[in-house]
């Protein structure tokens, strides 16, 4: 594809006006090609936001089903989806939405035998998983691939995520003397709730540096840790030393 | 000296204090997923004891989250 159809000028007009996007933008968003890791809380605001704005190859893997209390943040799912497998309903969901987007989709728990196959032909991964061991795998077998990721996470008011490159000095991992995956679980049971709103905002936040990486655009913010406080209706943004 | 430590600016701590000194002050445990910013930079639990806060300093206590 070297330009857009009239129907995806009509459907991206709001993008390609923008002088930074342009056409141009616009087709290199619907070559792009993006994997997500997870689509719970995270996953589905990011699928749902990078699909709709056309980026044009998008897979997605998780290997849960959708459950009643996933439904006030998993804005995907429906009471009527309970009981199937989130990637065929996301699936679904997202060729309705933008017939644009080839989706694809893995019903299956990414993990340190698999991720470096499945990964190797993306421009970005992102990590919406809902732990740290998932969350470190992901880090090595992109750093490996020299593939650029974000790390995204997320709980009770507050969240989290950065963009590694193969530009950056920093990563996610970089953001701990002692890595916590055996005390994960410790902190999850201690502190269960999220604010569906935090889910969205980090989400979203994490689709605009998402899009803004697949675009090129010049304000990257690498190196940097984005925190987001719902409460305090705050997005502070932390530098390495 | 002056610190504002999570939007909450107060005088009452004492000069010569560190990272760590203000999360003993806090009673606030230095678990491995707790990072410090101080005035946009962030410090990991093996600087607490070495960074000394200055008057004036922006301080936040950010927990690393690892949910989805």
């Amino acid at each position: 594809m070297k330009e857009l159809n009239l129907f995806q000028k009509e459907r991206y007009d709001c993008s390609t006006f923008l002088k930074e996007i342009g056409e141009e933008g616009q087709v290199k968003l619907l070559k792009s090609r993006v994997f997500i890791v997870g689509v719970g809380g995270l996953g589905n605001h990011i699928l749902l936001t990078l699909a709709s704005m056309g980026v044009g190859h998008i897979t997605i893997a998780d290997e849960d089903i959708v459950k009643l209390d996933n439904l006030p943040r998993q804005i995907l799912y429906d009471e009527k989806d309970i009981g199937k497998y989130k990637v065929d309903v996301a699936e679904v969901k997202i060729k309705e939405k933008n017939p644009d987007v080839k989706i694809n989709k893995l019903c299956l728990m990414v993990d340190e035998n698999n991720s470096r196959e499945l990964f190797k032909d993306f421009d970005l991964v992102i990590d919406a998983t809902d732990n740290f061991k998932s969350k470190f795998i992901i880090e090595d077998a992109c750093k490996e691939l020299e593939i650029s990721f974000i790390c995204a996470g997320v709980s009770d008011y507050k969240g989290q995520l950065i963009l590694v490159t193969k530009d950056s000095k920093y990563s996610f991992k970089s953001l701990f003397d002692t890595l916590p995956i055996n005390i994960e679980q410790k902190y999850i049971d201690e502190d269960k709730g999220v604010f569906p709103p935090a889910v969205a905002l980090v989400a979203n936040l994490t689709a605009n540096q998402a899009a803004k990486y697949l675009l090129d655009l010049d304000d990257l913010l690498l190196d940097t840790l984005i925190v987001i406080d719902t409460r305090k209706v705050e997005i502070n943004k932390f530098h390495f030393e | 000296m002056k610190l504002t430590v999570d939007a909450i600016t107060s005088n009452e701590y004492p000069d010569k204090f560190t990272i760590g000194d203000l999360l003993r002050y806090m009673d606030v445990e230095p678990v491995p997923w707790l990072v410090v910013g101080v005035n946009g930079v962030f410090y990991k639990t093996k600087q607490f004891d070495t960074k000394y806060l200055q008057n004036g300093d922006k301080v936040d206590l950010v927990y690393i989250r690892g949910g989805g």
